[in-house]
């Protein structure tokens, strides 16, 4: 698994890329909960990448929303890739997130 | 061929001994990837000890067991560890603690064997009681639930890690016959939903019709019959015969043998 992280015009963008997995989802939810700059009024999560995910992926997205409520900042997901989709369909919490699935 | 190309499990001659005993003699066949593959036997087949060669627990006298192309018997113990980590288990008696709530006992592997927050497990278990009917019994302690809902929780549990192939031992035992259907439905539900490949063992011909799709009759240590249940079922062998039709086994006794273990007394 790979991120990337920037920050630009109050929109902080987390690229996740490869497995995310058991032992790969405490680096993503270092990016997506702990390392999120105060001034960023937008979380959103670029998922175009990842090939596969579970339910520890699935968690911490949850976790970065729930956050994020409590700092009145956004939280979207961006492209999720099919597996992405698969397992937020399967643990029935497609419906919770904001989903974007256009371009930039 | 193709099963042999997909297979996920691949069992070789395997034997297993307690002392002198022989459990299990030479027992082969392969699971594909995905699929139920039911091992029925009666009272002393050795099915369970089949299922704790597959997990691990036990090393085999002879054979192999390959995991995913790799030589599970092979391995060291940090080998095999990260192995079994992609594996679940469902225990004959569920085998949860009664001390603890059944949200922490789901979450319990994920907090021995993984470095995720407690609040990450947390949800991740969460997730898991909602996928087997249980998300409303998280706060519960195992002795308040019933029979089939603790078997449920067990297969939360079981399904904690997000594993690759899942066991289940007896997964119907002391269940009634409705209880049983709804743990096979769930079996299935898990199968169908994460392409999980499950092996069963269990002594339940309503099993075999209602969840398997590879069914193995083990009698006496050996596979007598492997298939489809359909051409399992046809097998002309007597003792499949004599199983599936329910037909009380003869009494064996070896006078002889019964003598002399008296009369060296």
């Amino acid at each position: 698994m790979a991120i990337q992280t920037e920050e630009d015009q109050g929109t902080w963008t987390v690229r996740v890329s490869g497995e995310v997995d058991l032992y790969s989802s405490p680096e993503m939810r270092k990016a997506v909960v702990e390392e999120v700059p105060a001034s960023a009024d937008v979380l959103a999560v670029d998922l175009e990448q990842v090939a596969y995910m579970d339910s520890s992926g699935v968690a911490t997205l949850v976790e970065g929303l729930r956050e994020s409520s409590s700092q009145n900042r956004r939280f979207v997901l961006l492209r999720p890739s099919p597996p992405v989709r698969k397992v937020l369909e399967l643990s029935r919490l497609d419906m919770v997130f904001d989903i974007e699935e256009g371009d930039e | 061929m193709t099963q042999q190309a997909d297979a996920i499990i691949e069992v070789d001659g395997l034997s297993a001994r307690y002392g002198a005993h022989t459990v299990l003699d030479g027992v082969s066949f392969r699971v594909r990837r995905g699929e139920i593959f039911v091992i029925l036997g009666g009272s002393g087949s050795g099915k369970s000890t089949l299922l704790r060669n597959l997990v691990g627990l036990m090393r085999p006298a002879a054979g192999r067991i390959v995991l995913n192309s790799q030589d599970f018997t092979a391995m060291d113990e940090a080998e095999r560890l990260a192995v079994r980590k992609k594996m679940g288990m469902c225990f004959q008696g569920s085998a949860l603690l009664n001390s603890m709530t059944v949200l922490d006992n789901v979450a319990l592997p994920l907090r021995e064997h993984t470095r995720l927050k407690s609040s990450t497990i947390d949800i991740m278990a969460r997730i898991k009681l909602e996928l087997v009917g249980l998300g409303r019994f998280g706060r519960y302690y195992p002795p308040e639930l019933s029979g089939g809902m603790r078997k449920r929780a067990g297969v939360a549990r079981a399904m904690a890690m997000d594993p690759e192939i899942i066991c289940y031992d007896e997964p119907s035992a002391g269940l009634d016959p409705v209880v049983a259907a709804g743990v096979d439905k769930l079996i299935r539900k898990m199968q169908q939903t994460f392409h999980l490949t499950s092996v069963v063992v269990t002594h339940e011909l309503a099993s075999v019709d209602l969840i398997a799709d590879t069914v193995c009759v083990l009698h006496d240590g050996q596979v007598l019959a492997i298939g489809p249940p359909d051409e399992v079922k046809r097998s002309s062998h007597p003792y499949v015969q004599q199983f599936f039709s329910r037909q009380p086994e003869a009494e064996v006794s070896d006078n002889n043998e019964y003598i002399r273990s008296i009369t060296q007394l």
